[in-house]
């Protein structure tokens, strides 16, 4: 009938953006997946082969503002150590796990704030074997505080906004350019560890090839 | 088709009438929906997974297994004895996490009367079990005072949010109490211990003979 | 300021040409009326969320030794009312003593209580030299620590359904004398959901209970108490 085509006539532009309006309701009403979703976990990867070099361009705010965060990154190797090994270096392992060693090298500007980052080993299936930070009184060099910048020389701290005066300076040496650094991560006996994974602030990570 | 008005509304009253009447209709018809099916408490509920003591139960976020429970009117918390007007549980729990660490910070036990009675995270006794690692057990004592009447045929319940157990596993475990027990336990047993938590076959890294794993 | 004459004439044009039934009867009201029902209007929707109960009355029953009081969650007797510089295992700041109020608390309610709870249950007003600040927008100083009396403990968790023998430590500087008497307020809570977050808690502090009670110092009642305890352990 005439009358069906003149409807489809009449409302042709009204139909044409229908699924553009269905797109951008849902876009609308989708702004808690950003905060409870993306940026509550590991989503943004930037990934590196095995033995590179990684330059990972991110940003941080602190109480100075939104700053850059440039930092350099290659896994040199992960080794499994032996019994021998992990009396060496005062490392407990429960029956039934074992210790593997991240040796890690970084490059970054001596005043970049680097010491809150969290490492972690992946397999292939995605499960996460964490990093553990240890105590207060059994921090060792391979159960270090922060598992990505030197025990000794950790480098700044994020700004505090106006409660840097207040807190006593720091008056360890400045952090060198370039350091390594080989913590000591626990997996399961039977984990088959895929990448290395080491970030700063979520969602961004990066995730470095094993082998 | 219905003529729309020009100036001056000139509809008739039988038509606004059953604008009325079908607006409060639908009104009507809506809240008896939802009166009639209460669906809030099922939409939040948590998915409760039932077990025993010693039957593993998987989580979303972890397997988890309820050992043996001991009681008495004493408990030996890191060499201080507390002493409870009713009677301490401890439950011995063994955690396994899954796809990444987990920190269960949920520990209680209803009572035979219904009433939760939670752990804390400190103070006396409660649930402090620290992070798992995948794939690696981590065994953990859940400390709960409770009255001597509500322990026979109370439940152990574990989860992984402190507060919040909407649409997330939840295990209710049967802890097999019976009054005998109670009866034993508050007749002058000797105290019960609380441990701290710790990896599951921890062995300390000087007497470790190399066993070749 | 009213509106002009002209102007009302188009306002119920517009409003009649609307088609808004609402529209027509505001504006075909004149505005004295309109005050009065309004004003109806209102305490109507106030009477809904009981804006049209009864005040409290003034006047709180007094707390005696040995009563029971009902504070939600608690239900609470007090038992002595005490000063002593020292307690064995629980020293006070240096150069203060403290002041002991026991008492035998009970949870009433169906959930587990914390710490926090309790502690805000008991508090003294009037007393000078109490080292703690009072609880914000009170007069009332709250206690630095509660101890289960069986075993010293600070009792956290507080369970429901279990008597707790315990005692309610306040700091007060030990260079101004002990204090004759201390007014003691019992303070009870509702459980209800917050006006802001989700959280569902303790909420409102009430004083359900005020008395001024007399305070003496702790002395050990050994001697008689010993020979009895002996004669009794067969």
């Amino acid at each position: 009938m005439s009358g069906r085509r003149d409807w489809w006539r009449r409302n042709r532009w009204a139909l044409a953006a229908l699924p553009v309006a269905l797109v951008a309701a849902l876009a609308a009403s989708s702004d808690r997946v950003a905060t409870y979703y993306w940026h509550a976990g590991l989503h943004d990867a930037r990934t590196a082969g095995h033995g590179e070099w990684f330059e990972l361009h991110d940003e941080y705010t602190d109480g100075k503002g939104t700053h850059e965060r440039v930092v350099r990154v290659r896994l040199d190797r992960t080794a499994v150590l032996t019994p021998a090994a992990l009396r060496q270096v005062r490392v407990e392992v429960p029956s039934g796990a074992r210790a593997v060693q991240v040796t890690l090298s970084l490059e970054a500007d001596p005043d970049l704030p680097l010491a809150l980052c969290r490492l972690a080993l992946r397999d292939a299936d995605g499960t996460r074997y964490d990093y553990q930070r240890p105590g207060a009184g059994e921090v060792t060099t391979a159960r270090p505080m922060s598992p990505c910048v030197p025990g000794d020389t950790p480098g700044p701290s994020e700004s505090l906004g106006r409660l840097d005066e207040v807190l006593s300076a720091d008056e360890r040496d400045p952090r060198p350019r370039s350091w390594t650094v080989e913590p000591v991560v626990v997996v399961p006996d039977d984990a088959r560890v895929d990448e290395v994974l080491l970030w700063w602030r979520e969602p961004v990570y990066v995730a470095l090839d094993v082998d | 088709m219905s003529t729309t008005s020009g100036s001056g509304g000139a509809r008739p009253w039988t038509q606004r009438i059953g604008v009325v009447a079908l607006v409060l209709a639908a009104l009507a018809t809506g809240r008896a929906i939802t009166h009639s099916f209460p669906v809030e408490g099922r939409i939040e509920a948590p998915f409760v997974r039932d077990s025993a003591v010693g039957e593993p139960v998987r989580l979303r976020y972890a397997d988890v297994e309820a050992g043996e429970p001991a009681g008495a009117r004493e408990l030996d918390a890191g060499g201080t004895t507390l002493t409870s007007p009713g009677v301490w549980l401890v439950v011995p729990v063994r955690m396994t996490a899954r796809g990444e660490p987990r920190t269960l910070a949920y520990a209680a036990v209803r009572g035979s009367d219904g009433t939760l009675y939670v752990a804390g995270g400190f103070g006396r006794g409660g649930f402090a079990p620290g992070t798992a690692q995948p794939g690696v057990p981590r065994e953990a004592d859940v400390a709960v005072e409770l009255p001597a009447d509500a322990v026979a045929g109370a439940h152990l319940l574990l989860a992984l949010d402190p507060d919040d157990h909407r649409r997330d596993d939840l295990a209710d475990i049967d802890l097999g109490l019976t009054q005998a027990d109670v009866e034993r336990w508050t007749d002058g047993a000797p105290p019960v211990t609380f441990r701290d938590a710790a990896d599951a076959g921890a062995t300390a890294s000087a007497d470790a003979s190399g066993d070749g794993s | 300021m009213p509106t002009p004459p002209a102007d009302r004439r188009a306002l119920r044009e517009r409003a009649r040409r609307s088609g808004s039934v609402v529209a027509q009867r505001l504006l075909d009201q004149p505005l004295r009326n309109l005050g009065v029902g309004g004003a109806v209007a209102l305490l109507a929707v106030t009477a809904a969320f009981g804006g049209l109960e009864p005040a409290a009355e003034p006047g709180l029953p007094a707390v005696a030794v040995g009563e029971p009081v009902e504070a939600g969650p608690f239900e609470l007797t007090l038992e002595k009312v005490l000063w002593v510089d020292e307690l064995p295992g629980v020293k006070p700041g240096e150069g203060n003593r403290w002041l002991a109020l026991t008492a035998t608390v009970t949870n009433t309610s169906e959930r587990t209580a914390t710490s926090a709870n309790l502690r805000n249950t008991l508090g003294l007003t009037g007393v000078e030299g109490l080292v703690e600040p009072p609880d914000a927008g009170t007069d009332r100083v709250l206690s630095s620590r509660r101890l289960l009396l069986a075993d010293a403990s600070d009792l956290s968790p507080v369970q429901p359904g279990l008597d707790y023998e315990l005692v309610f430590l306040f700091e007060h500087d030990a260079s101004l004398p002990p204090p004759e008497e201390v007014t003691v307020q019992v303070v009870g809570h509702t459980w209800r959901s917050s006006t802001i977050t989700p959280d569902v808690a303790w909420f409102d502090p009430t004083v359900v209970a005020e008395a001024t009670l007399a305070m003496r110092e702790a002395v050990d009642e050994g001697g008689a108490d010993e020979g009895g305890a002996e004669e009794g352990d067969a």
